[in-house]
């Protein structure tokens, strides 16, 4: 809450918007609903550097100054549908860059690895839900691990757009 | 969750503040909006427990309604830095937040781009293998998800821009592009969709009239009424991993490299219309001069 009120604060719109809003209850509640588009593991995984030149620009380092987790919603179908898309060594490297490893495994284990053991399954796509849905990188920046350019997240959002000459 | 339900909830969002002409960005209206996620959710099964990108997110309105659909993961792209503020915005009425995920990033420029490219990395063809060094990527690297959906600009401001959008949206989506585009390019849609980006098919699924409201100068009445065919396109099959090739993957490239010049080509041929345009007008100009 004290995170994204400082977050809030550095933005320009905060006169806007207390002048705009008397009720300071209600101000406070819309603070602690600022800014829910922080960047997910997710999207990052769909991520890379597009610079001219560049080969391998993909996964992009994270260099987080600060990580939130929020809660979300756990829907095991979706990971499951997800398991078979993601780049999966690219997201345990960024696991570990956010500090959410959390003991996953090097390879995706088959759904037979655990037979009966469903709760071990559950257990599993709850954590890989966790790392790639909850865990959020407020601020800080991405970096193609080929060229070293750097893509800000700008409040939130990671800043993609390449230079004139990048492209 | 029901269409009127959906209509509702959509119609509260907040659209463009200062809307840029540059772009053509107009906000999609909460009734087409409805109508393109209640066929794509119903009819398809392509919203629910599914990763979604939203291409020209704008202020968001297709993106927080696929959410709202029950869909698993949604990516929000657009170039428009105020657009994504604004889009936030919407995000925060929420409770508990909606959980969409922006990103800035110029799709058109990568497509437009990727002709020249495409040119200097045929000269290293013949020494790249084995070298890993020396290996030029083969195209960029684009966020994937099952289904892209995309409210394009109507290229009438950009040329291109319409059919650039539509190229990125079929290099993202896996299973199917929702799209809307003019009811009056149809024919011309459909060639671009199937012949020259390759697309296993491209239907249109819903026809409706898109009121744009008198946002910019040039439109010289109040609200201007615009028929639009809302089509679903299945993009061709991809490779199973980022850097395999297979024959489909190439002719998909080459098909796109075929589009770069034809955009070039359609361009052209509009600069000289217009010319011929001038030059008539000139000569009427010379023979009222005449008479008088």
């Amino acid at each position: 809450m004290s995170l994204s009120f400082g977050v809030f604060l550095r933005t320009q719109k905060v006169t806007k918007r207390l002048v705009k809003t008397t009720n300071i209850r209600g101000v406070l509640q819309r603070c602690a609903y600022t800014y829910t588009s922080k960047m997910r593991l997710l999207a990052h995984n769909m991520l890379a550097c597009n610079v001219k030149g560049v080969v391998n620009g993909y996964p992009l380092t994270i260099h987080a100054t600060k990580i939130e987790t929020n809660e979300s919603e756990f829907n095991g179908n979706f990971i499951v549908h997800m398991l078979g898309k993601l780049d999966w060594g690219a997201f345990l490297k960024a696991c570990k860059e956010v500090n959410a490893s959390e003991d996953l495994p090097e390879e995706i284990p088959s759904r037979d690895a655990f037979g009966t053991e469903e709760e071990q399954y559950e257990m599993f796509l709850r954590k890989v839900h966790h790392a790639l849905l909850e865990v959020t990188v407020v601020e800080g920046h991405l970096e193609c691990p080929e060229s070293g350019r750097k893509f800000p997240i700008e409040n939130t959002i990671p800043n993609m757009l390449l230079n004139e000459d990048e492209v | 969750m029901k269409p009127k339900q959906l209509e509702s909830e959509l119609q509260d969002l907040k659209t463009f503040s200062t809307p840029k002409q540059n772009l053509e960005q107009y906000a999609t209206t909460p009734l087409l909006a409805t109508r393109v996620l209640h066929v794509a959710a119903v009819e398809f099964d392509d919203i629910e427990e599914k990763s979604v990108i939203d291409l020209g997110v704008g202020t968001g309105v297709l993106a927080i309604g696929a959410k709202l659909m029950g869909a698993g993961h949604v990516l929000g792209i657009d170039v428009d830095r105020d657009a994504l503020e604004e889009c936030k915005e919407n995000l925060e009425t929420y409770e508990p937040e909606l959980e969409v995920e922006l990103c800035l990033m110029d799709v058109v420029e990568l497509i437009r781009r990727y002709d020249d490219d495409e040119d200097e990395e045929e000269e290293d063809v013949e020494e790249e293998e084995g070298k890993s060094e020396n290996v030029k990527r083969k195209d960029y690297v684009w966020p994937r998800a099952d289904t892209v959906l995309t409210n394009p600009p109507f290229g009438t401001r950009r040329k291109g821009a319409d059919v650039a959008f539509l190229a990125a949206a079929m290099k993202m989506a896996e299973t199917a592009v929702y799209s809307f585009h003019k009811t009056s390019t149809r024919e011309y849609i459909q060639k671009v969709a199937v012949k020259k980006l390759g697309a296993k098919s491209a239907k249109v699924v819903a026809e409706m009239k898109y009121g744009l409201k008198n946002q910019y100068g040039h439109h010289r009445k109040e609200e201007v009424e615009v028929f639009v065919d809302v089509w679903r396109i299945e993009p061709p099959p991809k490779a199973a991993k980022r850097d395999d090739n297979d024959d489909d993957a190439e002719m998909f490239e080459q098909n796109l490299r075929d589009l770069a010049a034809n955009i070039e080509e359609l361009q052209l041929s509009a600069r000289q219309r217009k010319d011929k345009e001038r030059n008539k007008n000139s000569n009427k100009n010379s023979n009222n001069r005449r008479r008088w």
